[in-house]
């Protein structure tokens, strides 16, 4: 992906985490990937000066603490983070969480699916799109 | 003010009239008998006129006989002893009188003899007056006093029988009188029947105070004037009768006024008002015992009391009953509570569950693939077939846990209705559901635009269409969606060429992970035609299902307008 900008995975499953890692690798995306476990976390991590920021977000809705909605509440309200493209990465078939995230502003709604191939495709879409979209501060 | 004491002011009012109207009748009584004692006046006046004058017309009529007499005439002329002897002193026995006069035309006496009991008094001779008007009259009846008494004197003068209407001179005056003494009265008291008193003033009016009538008879001298009165008092019984009968009309109307007022008030009281108090003493009780006692009541209250007592009875049953439904309300209203709560926390329950249950089963669909892209050196055939198999179960439990979450979706997720047009709709699920090109589908054209929530809507026509695609069996499939206006609603249907279901199998369709063909064979999770169900009766509507085998099955809904 474009060039070596980090990726947030915010996700509190592990093997969903090693999923994706293992997708984006078989896909040979050499961004750095940091895992962070919920919302609160990918909140402390973002604010952190020390960390670089990432060039994209992949968010879990279901997370224990604070899930993707109330993160995407926090991240939309604040101007360095509402930048940062947010790709909803979910087991969620509900209407209303697809409504309410794109409403918050996510750049993408994937559902995961149970097969690791289909999984793998739907990691190439987001690739393909962060790929082709630009970051507004590039 | 109290139905008692409007009784109570109309009673007095009642009483007050009685008494004007009895005192109305004691005038009435009064005016009659004075009416009775005048008329008693009047009677017993005529009665001592009647008296008196029937005593002295014996001595007017003997007076008149005597005085046209040719004997007496020659007896003034030349006055004999013998006449005087056996005529004139006969007249004081045989008529009883008291003074025999006999005067020439110069006023002599010729004889004048005065006596009583045969004893011989002074001689009087009348008032000169008396014979100028007995020239005038040839009569004259006047009373005199003198010191025997009162007498009664009648004068007329003398002619001849040649004269008999004495229109020719007078030869002389004769006079005869009588004294009225005890005798006299005691003939008058005979011939009236009362007290005959001779006095010189009286009330003769009369006063019916004793229920005595007093009458008098004046007594007048030559000259008018009254020299006394006889007086008669006569007591008459009808007068006390009269008194005593008003006396005890007055006492008995009375005591019959006050007797019929108490009869009335105690028989009001006891037929009207101690009825009426019950009553309107048991309706503001309401108690049991009170409203029994009505039933005692007499003749028109009996109705009534019996009409309270019935529609207590009915306010009681229906207050019984309003208790029981209020009762089964809130049993009611607890079980649908309970119900409401059960049904909440199952949606929540299938929502949570086959939500968290996706998250293990995709690691082990994962990694199941990780396996055997990872190990496949390791694995031998029959290795990774299980795998495989593995990875179906993985799918086909997906599936189900998806079902069960389109399924609780139904009622869970609220969404508005809208207008939804049909052929837009239509169109839309048949391009979700993608056919195979050589798959025929015609849609009647001007379908109706219904309220209804697009996305069952879309549920609705996606699952049966896809149904109708997924199982037909025929080389040329056939999909027909045709639209019929019925009253209040539309009925829409869905046909197809396909196989076709069995009668038995109608109800089997419509119920959740029920499946006609076993799941190795043909992967269907069982959901769709029980969502369907389940959005069209939530939404008021039906559908049934109508099928021959081998030629096609035809699904038919309803839509409300």
């Amino acid at each position: 992906m474009i060039k070596n900008k980090p990726i947030l995975l915010v996700e509190d499953d592990m093997i969903d985490a090693m999923t994706v890692k293992r997708a984006l690798k078989e896909l040979n995306v050499v961004n750095p990937v940091e895992t962070v476990e919920n919302g609160e976390e990918a909140l402390n991590f973002l604010r952190n000066t020390h960390n670089e920021a990432p060039g994209i977000i992949l968010l879990d809705l279901n997370m224990p603490r604070m899930n993707g909605i109330e993160f995407l509440r926090v991240a939309k309200k604040d101007d360095h983070l509402r930048q940062i493209p947010v790709v909803v990465l979910t087991t969620s078939l509900e209407e209303i969480d697809r409504v309410e995230t794109f409403n918050l502003g996510v750049a993408g709604y994937m559902v995961k699916p149970v097969d690791y191939k289909q999984f793998v495709e739907v990691i190439k879409a987001i690739k393909l799109y962060w790929s082709l979209s630009q970051l507004p501060y590039q | 003010m109290k139905t008692q004491h409007k009784l109570l002011v109309i009673l007095l009012i009642t009483a007050v009239l009685f008494f004007a109207g009895f005192l109305i009748f004691l005038n009435i009584q009064e005016k009659q008998n004075e009416i009775l004692i005048n008329a008693g006046i009047e009677q017993q006046r005529s009665i001592l006129e009647t008296a008196i004058k029937s005593k002295s017309e014996v001595i007017s009529l003997t007076t008149y006989d005597y005085t046209y007499w040719d004997d007496f005439v020659n007896y003034i002329e030349k006055p004999t002893h013998e006449f005087a002897e056996s005529n004139l002193y006969s007249l004081f026995n045989s008529f009883n009188i008291n003074y025999v006069g006999v005067f020439n035309l110069s006023k002599k006496p010729v004889f004048n003899a005065f006596q009583i009991d045969s004893v011989e008094l002074l001689p009087f001779i009348p008032a000169p007056e008396v014979f100028s008007k007995l020239a005038d009259s040839n009569f004259i009846k006047y009373y005199k006093l003198t010191d025997a008494g009162l007498l009664e004197i009648h004068g007329a003068t003398i002619h001849s029988t040649a004269d008999e209407a004495r229109n020719g001179s007078a030869f002389g005056y004769f006079f005869m009188a009588k004294l009225i003494d005890s005798s006299y009265l005691k003939s008058l008291k005979n011939l009236t029947g009362g007290m005959v008193e001779l006095v010189l003033e009286s009330n003769y009016r009369g006063t019916p105070d004793d229920n005595t009538i007093t009458t008098a008879y004046p007594l007048e001298g030559w000259d008018g004037k009254t020299l006394g009165l006889i007086e008669l008092k006569k007591v008459y019984d009808f007068l006390s009768v009269s008194k005593r009968l008003s006396t005890i009309s007055i006492w008995f109307l009375a005591t019959l006024a006050f007797v019929i007022l108490i009869i009335f008030f105690l028989s009001f009281n006891v037929l009207v008002n101690i009825p009426l108090s019950k009553i309107s003493h048991a309706l503001i009780t309401k108690s049991r015992d009170d409203r029994q006692k009505l039933l005692s009541l007499n003749s028109e209250f009996k109705k009534i009391g019996a009409l309270i007592e019935d529609y207590f009875g009915q306010q009681e049953k229906l207050e019984k009953e309003i208790e029981v439904r209020k009762e089964t309300e809130a049993q009611k209203e607890k079980l649908i509570t309970e119900l409401d709560t059960a049904n909440r926390e199952l949606k929540d329950f299938a929502y949570i569950v086959s939500h968290d249950l996706k998250a293990p089963l995709r690691a082990i669909g994962s990694i199941s693939q990780w396996i055997h892209a990872d190990y496949s050196d390791k694995l031998d055939d029959d290795g990774k077939m299980q795998l495989d198999l593995l990875l179906s179960r993985v799918h086909r439990m997906q599936n189900l846990i998806e079902g069960i979450l389109s399924y609780s979706r139904v009622t869970r997720v609220k969404e508005e209705k809208e207008m939804v047009d049909l052929n837009v709709a239509v169109k839309e699920a048949i391009e979700m559901v993608s056919p195979p090109e050589k798959f025929k589908i015609s849609v009647e054209e001007n379908l109706p635009t219904v309220s209804y929530r697009p996305t069952h809507i879309l549920q609705i026509f996606e699952n049966l269409i896809s149904n109708a695609v997924k199982y037909n069996n025929k080389e040329n499939g056939e999909i027909s969606i045709r639209c019929t206006e019925n009253g209040y609603d539309w009925r829409i249907s869905v046909s197809d060429n396909g196989p076709g279901i069995e009668e038995k199998y109608f109800e089997k369709i419509f119920q959740i992970f029920q499946t006609l063909q076993a799941r190795d064979e043909f992967e269907s999770t069982g959901i769709g035609l029980s969502i369907v169900k389940k959005i069209i009766e939530n939404n008021g509507g039906r559908i049934t299902v109508d099928s021959t085998p081998g030629e096609g099955t035809k699904f038919e809904f309803i839509i409300l307008k």
